[in-house]
């Protein structure tokens, strides 16, 4: 019975190449743990800032709602007595005569003039009354018309109608008839038929004109449209008339009506001038009204002392007319105006007087005490006054106003109790919408000055929910409930508060502030790109306020964590910009660490230059000092790293710095002051510096070699999920423990863990390219097959360098791919013939040729190793296994050849074994001399072997085929005197001798 | 009306404003003083007239009269054709028929007279003669007026004249005065 020959042959060469093959165990591990990686780890400076409080825009109280009255309207006309009307015949001589009087039309008609052109117009309207009736209609036209004038002139505007519409339409064309529609025109505006004038007015304007109606159909129709309230038609019908030749009379009027246009179209500094020539003038139409007005305008423009002489010179002047009392009214507001509250008052009380229905005399006193409020240093005069008015008998409107004024001045005051009680009643008695909101925003005010931000944030958003909120009410609400709301804590409602505001008042002043806010409210909220784009736009909007800077260095802070290039960038922007401030050496600083923890120390170191004499406080000179102290260990100057490490902990008791000397100290392999170091910094650092330092004691053990603290120390700091730049290179080093004790098992998870979690970082192909060819040396065949083929498929640009063919060639024949590993093999042996491994390579080619059943490859590959290795001790066994290759393919030549060299080169069992096999070859040849002698070659040089006892049953065997029994006899006696002989040849031994005997 | 000078000239001028200035009766001062200071003078005449015309408006029918007549005596033609003519319808107000027909007559005499003047004075001279019951005169001077006169209301008017004449002349008894001549 034997086993398989190529089995055997396995098991031969395994033990003659495998047993060589292992190397020494602790070798395996060849590489120190890196530092622990400390560029991101020196933190960005930062100043101790926090959101800016953003000011509430100050809030006008709201107007009462009782405003005094507009002024009376002026009269739409122009004086009559300048007015052009038809051209009248110059009367006869002798008028108003006999014949007139005995009923002759044109005797009255001619009366009539005379009395017209002398000014007796009741005289005039007699006598044209008494031609009207005249038969001749030209008489009786001209008399209707001069009728119609004289009526007009006699103020009897009443009766005017009917003679001039008759005139007008029996001569719609002609002169009486043209003048006849004027005069209907101003009666029409007379009446505030404005519509109807502009319509007159247009017609007239669309036909042919006397010359001397032109100007003043012109000043009708402008007269309508001020009527109309069309005031920008009306001043440009009159500004039309400018630079013309207008006579004496309407020139004059043109002042009023042009300056009382300016004021309403909002221009009062030109209302004034012209409305002062006015009322300079001796003329007497619409005197009262051109007084009134200018004080209206003078007011309105600001000068406060001409609208008190104008109104005082029309109470003086005209005492009774329509428009004194609202003059007094108006010299009540026009003497607050200019600071002369004592005669404000007198006026008042005379207004009050003889205004009993209140109608101007209320909103004067409302006006008195919106006085004390803007008046400094009045404060106890207003609420006294306020205490006054509350007593009297008002309309709710007017009490709610007085209580809301008398409520924000007791805020002012510090009187926060009363405030709060008098807001709570405009704001429960909602008689104003307006006030009800302004309350609700004073109520809001007292809660945040009281530091109830929460309630206060509720009430204004109260107020921002009614209806038809002004805006500087609205914009107030805001900013209140902003800052309320980011104070509360509610982040995402303040920034939505500071939203609202931006978008609805995009150019109120407080922008930049309430962006700035916004930028902190996004920033709480964890939105820092929305952060980082309001603090820019603040910087942009307002380059020049005092927190610019601050805003832009928040915002490089912010841009570091996502572009540490755009944040460089800023940072340099503020050192440039705002060079010699605080924020200047913060960003300079900042700026040199962001290059340090790109990898750029040089640019770091001169980033900092000078700055740590620069800084303060003395913290910010360490942290200089600490970035410095990194940097210079980047650049591998470690006694200067040292020095200012040290100067920093001395400086502030950095534990960053303590980092930074055990960096000193690993770099060195002074790994005792390292664990000194690393140990101070990890009980005293940041979470981060603590992490780092912990890492560092591991990897000061594992570089040590304190292999049992560090399998003891290291799990536990990667079961705290450390830092990227740590984690992979623990597995590493924990990979290589597991690999060097042969705890296949665990290196196996800690490579596969390190590969899965980690892909991308250099350790991961390399410890799997290790256990590969560790397994494969340990005869973890399936280990080795798992791991080089994780790294073929994760790594198949890094496996060829980190792949040991030779190992591969033996793991793929160990797993059973003796093709493949033929291939590996064989690429290896003819890419590398001068390798040291090459001879081994050889040999495991040829057991691999073997096992694919190319046995005469395999022989040739074996005889070949032999010619080339010819003082390899391998070579004997190479001989005789392509001996006897060559000779189960049937080379006999070959393998004779190859035989007889084996016996030539080995000994023991090696030689025993080619002996044998060469006797058996020639024995079959039939050469059996020759056997006897190759038998007995291995019988007697072969040693205790069992080729040397089958050489002695060989050798009997072919004697006995010589026909020579006796030595055929006493060899197999000799044989079967061998003790423990293998059973089988024994019973050969013993069939050879029955058939000697037997012949 | 303390004019220094007082000349004739200054004083009519301070007559005529103050017409326009609505003071009749220092219109008339002024015109008085004319007539009194500066007799001789041809605004007296004028002045006469003016005074005249206003005693006539007042219905002072014989100091218009009178004035009249003064004011007749100047040198302007046409002013004396308008005293004559003011004269004879003072004189019809105080049914001094004849002596209204004279006055108007001389107005018709007078060379180079206005139409309108001459044409009333002719119908002055028509409702004298009516006012005297001499129908065929007044009907005569009526039909000139009727017929000439550029003005056609007094056309109108003394066609109406005429034909109640032209009546009167057939039936004297029922034919209608005049009816505005009476003072």
């Amino acid at each position: 019975v034997t086993r398989p020959r190529s089995v055997r042959l396995a098991t031969l060469l395994a033990v003659v190449v495998g047993l060589a093959a292992v190397p020494p165990a602790r070798a395996e591990i060849g590489f120190k743990l890196p530092p622990p990686d400390v560029r991101g780890l020196v933190p960005l400076a930062a100043l101790p800032l926090d959101k800016p409080p953003v000011p509430a825009p100050s809030v006008a109280l709201p107007a009462p709602r009782q405003p005094l009255p507009d002024p009376p309207e002026p009269a739409l006309a122009s004086a009559v007595w300048h007015r052009p009307h038809a051209t009248m015949p110059v009367p006869g001589p002798l008028a108003c005569n006999l014949l007139g009087a005995m009923g002759v039309a044109s005797q009255q008609l001619d009366c009539g003039r005379k009395h017209f052109f002398r000014g007796e117009m009741e005289e005039a309207r007699t006598a044209f009354q008494s031609a009207v009736g005249s038969g001749d209609r030209l008489v009786a036209r001209e008399a209707r018309y001069w009728l119609g004038e004289t009526l007009l002139r006699l103020g009897r505007t009443a009766e005017v109608a009917a003679p001039l519409g008759a005139v007008a339409q029996d001569d719609p064309r002609g002169e009486l008839g043209v003048y006849a529609q004027a005069g209907l025109g101003w009666l029409a505006l007379g009446d505030r038929d404005a519509a109807r004038a502009l319509e007159i007015f247009d017609r007239l304007l669309q036909s042919s004109l006397p010359a001397p109606l032109v100007h003043y159909a012109r000043h009708g129709r402008a007269l309508a449209l001020y009527g109309l309230k069309r005031f920008p038609d009306a001043q440009a019908g009159w500004r039309g008339l400018a630079g013309q030749s207008v006579p004496q009379g309407l020139a004059t009027e043109l002042n009023f009506w042009v300056g009382d246009t300016s004021g309403r179209l909002g221009d009062a500094k030109n209302a004034v001038p012209r409305l002062r020539a006015f009322t300079g003038g001796s003329q007497t139409f619409l005197v009262e009204q051109g007084l009134l007005r200018h004080g209206v305008w003078s007011r309105a423009a600001g000068e406060p002392q001409e609208a008190v002489r104008a109104w005082r010179t029309l109470l003086a002047r005209f005492p009774a007319s329509a428009e004194a009392s609202w003059a007094r009214a108006g010299l009540v507001l026009a003497l607050l105006d200019a600071g002369d509250e004592p005669a404000a008052r007198k006026e008042l009380a005379q207004l009050e007087a003889s205004d009993k229905t209140g109608t101007l005399s209320r909103p004067a006193v409302l006006a008195v005490r919106r006085w004390l409020m803007a008046a400094d240093g009045r404060g106890a005069e207003a609420r006294a006054f306020d205490d006054e008015l509350l007593a009297r008998d008002l309309d709710p409107a007017a009490r709610a106003w007085v209580l809301l004024a008398s409520a924000a001045e007791a805020r002012t005051a510090g009187d926060a109790a009363k405030a709060r009680d008098r807001f709570d009643l405009v704001r429960q008695n909602p008689i104003v919408a307006g006030y009800a909101a302004y309350a609700a925003l004073g109520l809001a005010q007292l809660d945040f000055e009281a530091r109830e931000f929460a309630g206060a944030a509720e009430q204004a958003k109260q107020v921002l929910t009614a209806q038809s909120v002004p805006n500087d009410l609205r914009a107030a609400a805001l900013v209140t409930r902003g800052e309320a709301a980011y104070w509360a804590g509610d982040h995402a409602g303040a920034a939505e508060a500071y939203r609202r505001f931006l978008a609805d008042f995009g150019s109120h002043p407080l922008v930049p502030q309430v962006r700035m806010a916004l930028g902190w409210a996004e920033y709480r909220q964890g939105r820092h790109a929305e952060a980082r784009e309001h603090w820019m736009a603040f910087a942009r909007e307002a380059p020049n306020d005092r927190r610019a800077p601050e805003a832009l260095l928040l915002a490089a802070e912010l841009a570091a964590a996502s572009d540490r290039r755009a944040a460089e960038i800023q940072f340099r922007e503020v050192a440039r910009r705002y060079r010699g401030t605080p924020h200047a050496e913060v960003a300079a600083l900042n700026r040199a660490v962001l290059a340090l923890a790109d990898g750029r120390a040089a640019e770091t170191l001169g980033d900092l230059q000078g700055l740590e004499q620069r800084s303060d406080p003395l913290a910010l000179a360490a942290r200089v000092r600490v970035t410095r102290g990194f940097a210079l260990i980047a650049l591998k100057r470690l006694p200067e790293a040292k020095r200012e490490l040290t100067t920093a902990v001395t400086q502030s008791g950095d534990a960053l710095g303590r980092l930074g000397l055990g960096l000193v100290a690993f770099e060195r392999a002074d790994w005792d002051e390292a664990t000194r170091e690393w140990t101070a910094a990890r009980d005293a650092g940041t979470p981060g510096v603590g992490q780092a330092a912990e890492y560092g004691l591991v990897a000061v053990r594992f570089n040590q070699g304190k292999l049992e603290e560090f399998k003891r120390e290291a799990p536990p700091l990667l079961a705290r999920r450390p830092p990227p730049a740590t984690a992979p290179d623990l597995l590493h080093a924990l990979a290589a423990v597991a690999v060097e004790e042969k705890r296949w098992a665990d290196a196996r998870s800690l490579a596969l863990q390190l590969a899965d979690q980690y892909p991308t970082h250099e350790a991961a192909p390399a410890t799997l390219g290790s256990l590969s060819a560790a397994a494969g040396a340990g005869g973890q065949w399936p280990l080795a097959r798992e791991a080089h083929a994780l790294l073929m498929a994760r790594y198949p640009t890094k496996a060829g360098a980190l792949t040991d063919p030779v190992v591969l060639g033996e793991t793929q024949l160990r797993g059973g791919s003796a093709a493949e590993a033929s291939r590996t093999l064989s690429a290896f042996v003819k890419a590398s013939p001068h390798d040291p491994r090459a001879s081994r390579a050889t040999l495991l080619l040829a057991e691999a040729q073997e096992a694919e059943g190319a046995r005469l490859a395999a022989a040739e590959t074996l005889a070949n190793f032999a010619i080339l290795n010819r003082t390899d001790p391998k070579r004997p066994q190479a001989l005789l296994t392509s001996g006897r290759l060559f000779q189960e393919a049937g080379r006999w030549s070959e393998a004779r050849t190859q035989l007889e060299r084996a016996i030539e080169a080995g000994d023991g069992a090696v030689l025993g074994e080619a002996g044998f096999r060469l006797g058996e070859g020639l024995r079959q040849s039939g050469q059996h001399d020759n056997a006897v002698e190759a038998y007995m070659t291995a019988a007697y040089l072969g040693g205790d072997t069992v080729w040397a006892r089958r050489g002695l049953l060989g050798a009997a065997q072919s004697l006995s085929f010589l026909n020579q029994p006796a030595p055929a006899t006493g060899i197999l006696k000799k044989l079967l005197a061998v003790p423990d002989l293998e059973p089988e040849i024994a019973a050969d031994a013993r069939r050879g001798l029955k058939v000697l005997e037997t012949n | 009306m303390a004019l220094r000078p007082a000349t004739a000239e200054n004083l009519y001028d301070a007559a005529t404003i103050a017409v326009r200035l609505k003071r009749p009766r220092d219109a008339e001062v002024a015109w008085t003083r004319v007539r009194r200071e500066f007799p001789d003078h041809s605004l007296a005449a004028r002045a006469s007239l003016e005074l005249a015309q206003a005693a006539f408006g007042r219905e002072q029918w014989k100091e218009a009269a009178t004035l009249a007549v003064a004011a007749a005596k100047g040198t302007d033609g046409a002013l004396r054709a308008e005293a004559h003519l003011l004269h004879g319808e003072s004189e019809l107000k105080l049914r001094r028929f004849a002596a209204a027909h004279q006055a108007f007559q001389a107005v018709v005499a007078s060379p180079g007279v206005d139409a309108q003047i001459r044409y009333r004075a002719l119908a002055g001279s028509g409702l004298a003669m009516e006012e005297q019951q001499q129908w065929a005169q007044a009907a005569r001077y009526y039909e000139e007026v009727a017929t000439k006169s550029p003005d056609r209301s007094l056309k109108s008017w003394a066609r109406e004249r005429h034909t109640a004449v032209g009546a009167r002349v057939a039936k004297p008894s029922r034919s209608a005065p005049p009816k505005s001549t009476k003072p």
